[in-house]
């Protein structure tokens, strides 16, 4: 049994007159790893941002259409921003630390909501656990999270997301900067995380999404061509589309 | 020795004698300030008043005097130049208005010092009825460090990365808290250094002060704002033009230049030595 937790009604987006998403309709099932695949260029990125109103930074976008997070639109005009992006967390394609020590860069998202010094602590030590760094930075928390090598400034950025407890996470190319040995890592965090939250992911790399999703989505050309379990779809796509992008005719 | 090994033995020699010709003025200036004013440099000299119509004593009250000036203007200028900076970097909305008041700011920072002299005088010590004062003066050099202030705030705003500003937002962050939290904490290393080149430059300017704040001679330091100083450019001024001996004169003038370069050469080595402690943290 699958509950949606988001989805997208007839979903279009415009950066000025580039028609970038086109009536996309697509559920993200709850507690799932969702892959977003499709060659560069093709609105993944951009529909992934449209879930944490992210497109809002980008004046020359237009949007048209709704974004469900638990049945509500989250493009209606009374929405708190802010209460959107606290639920739905994200990880950037470049892991992006601010410049400060690793427990400030978890503790962000905490004290920017005036919490208790105790729940901060206590929610640092849960965070970096859950994303399999505590171990490795536990005794230098007041070190510049800038110090740490790439793999783990991308998990402490998993971490900090975690730290707002969110229903869902946004993963843009997590692991598109980093070596194999992190990308594992987080390929492997990510299939742990499923049993707290709902995972949507953006990935160039197909084996990734054979490798970790549930569903995946194929997007060409602002398009939602396919959408569907990823065993099926990666054994018999529907679509002539999808099955020249699996096969690698072009990318 | 072929014609394209002569066209770089030219060359090369020749942005040497460039280069030397640069030095050579450096040094030079160096020598004559520090010659003539150097033997004049003892701990009296610093913390002693000028005496018998300045032809004697030391110079005290006159860094007392640009002391208070730079720390005021710049304790003014600062704040002003930071809000200004933040507003055109995240608010500044319509385009065409960002656009003309950089066009303002950037005349601001062409106008000779003689003309906010002259403002200051109308405005400050007339108008708003301050006297010449160290206050006028402050609000004077404030001004005439806005430009500067403003630019060096804007541009360490603008080198913060996109990235922390997204990773702000996206973990629920306003755009206030972003700014305070994130954008102001990793640009306040290079505000830090545009505040202390401006330092250098409001230490060292007579003209907006001639009229707004200096005295010729006073042997009292100041005990409150609205009180007119001695400062170290003026000084030298008065020395080389006021008073009837020149012989005595003269090289307290130039041991005050001696003082005054220093005091500017130290803010400047702690400029370098902040920036150089930034671009070592710096991995972004």
């Amino acid at each position: 049994m699958v509950n949606t937790h988001i989805r997208t009604e007839n979903l279009n987006l415009w950066f000025s007159e580039n028609h970038v998403l086109q009536d996309v309709n697509i559920p993200i099932y709850d507690k799932k790893i969702t892959a977003l695949i499709g060659p560069s260029g093709c609105g993944k990125s951009t529909l992934l941002r449209c879930f944490n109103r992210m497109n809002d930074l980008i004046p020359e976008a237009k949007i048209k259409g709704k974004v469900f997070l638990n049945e509500q639109n989250i493009y209606e005009s009374r929405i708190d921003v802010t209460q959107v992006r606290t639920k739905v967390g994200m990880v950037f394609q470049r892991p992006n630390p601010f410049p400060k020590s690793i427990y400030n860069n978890i503790a962000y998202g905490l004290k920017i909501r005036g919490e208790k010094k105790s729940v901060i602590n206590e929610t640092v030590e849960k965070s970096l656990k859950d994303s399999w760094l505590w171990d490795e930075v536990k005794d230098r928390l007041n070190e510049s999270a800038l110090s740490l090598s790439g793999g783990q400034q991308q998990r402490l950025c998993v971490a900090r997301a975690l730290a707002n407890n969110p229903d869902i996470i946004l993963l843009d190319e997590p692991t598109s900067a980093l070596d194999p040995q992190s990308t594992a890592k987080i390929e492997e965090l990510c299939t742990e995380l499923k049993n707290k939250v709902t995972i949507l992911i953006v990935t160039h790399n197909i084996a990734q999404a054979g490798r970790i999703s549930d569903y995946t989505a194929f997007m060409y050309l602002g398009d939602m061509v396919e959408f569907g379990e990823t065993k099926k779809m990666f054994t018999v796509p529907k679509d002539k589309r999808t099955e020249a992008y699996l096969s690698g005719v072009f990318g | 020795m072929t014609k394209r090994e002569l066209k770089q033995f030219l060359g090369v020699n020749a942005l040497r004698f460039f280069i030397a010709v640069t030095a050579i003025f450096l040094i030079l200036f160096l020598y004559v300030i520090i010659s003539k004013g150097g033997k004049m440099i003892s701990w009296s000299f610093l913390t002693e008043s000028p005496k018998k119509y300045m032809t004697e004593g030391g110079i005290f009250p006159a860094i007392v005097g640009t002391f208070w000036l730079t720390i005021i203007s710049i304790g003014i200028s600062l704040p002003l130049g930071v809000f200004t900076a933040i507003y055109m970097v995240s608010y500044g909305k319509p385009a065409w208005f960002v656009r003309s008041v950089r066009i303002a700011i950037n005349t601001l920072a062409g106008v000779p010092s003689i003309i906010y002299g002259l403002f200051g005088l109308t405005v400050f010590v007339q108008l708003m009825k301050l006297d010449v004062s160290i206050l006028a003066g402050s609000l004077t050099l404030a001004i005439l460090a806005l430009p500067v202030m403003i630019n060096a705030s804007e541009e360490a705003l603008r080198s913060v990365p996109q990235d922390f500003r997204e990773a702000s937002l996206a973990l629920g962050a306003t755009e206030r808290q972003t700014i305070l939290r994130v954008l102001l904490p990793t640009a306040l290393p290079n505000i830090l250094t545009g505040t202390i080149i401006s330092i250098g430059r409001v230490a060292g300017e007579t003209a907006p002060i001639l009229f707004t704040a200096a005295t010729f001679y006073t042997r009292r330091l100041p005990t409150s704002v609205m009180d007119e100083v001695m400062v170290l450019p003026y000084h030298i001024y008065a020395l080389m033009t006021e008073g009837a001996h020149a012989d005595k004169q003269v090289p307290i003038a130039y041991g005050t230049a001696v003082v005054l370069l220093a005091l500017v050469l130290l803010v400047s080595t702690i400029a370098i030595i902040i920036r150089y402690n930034i671009r070592k943290k710096r991995k972004w």
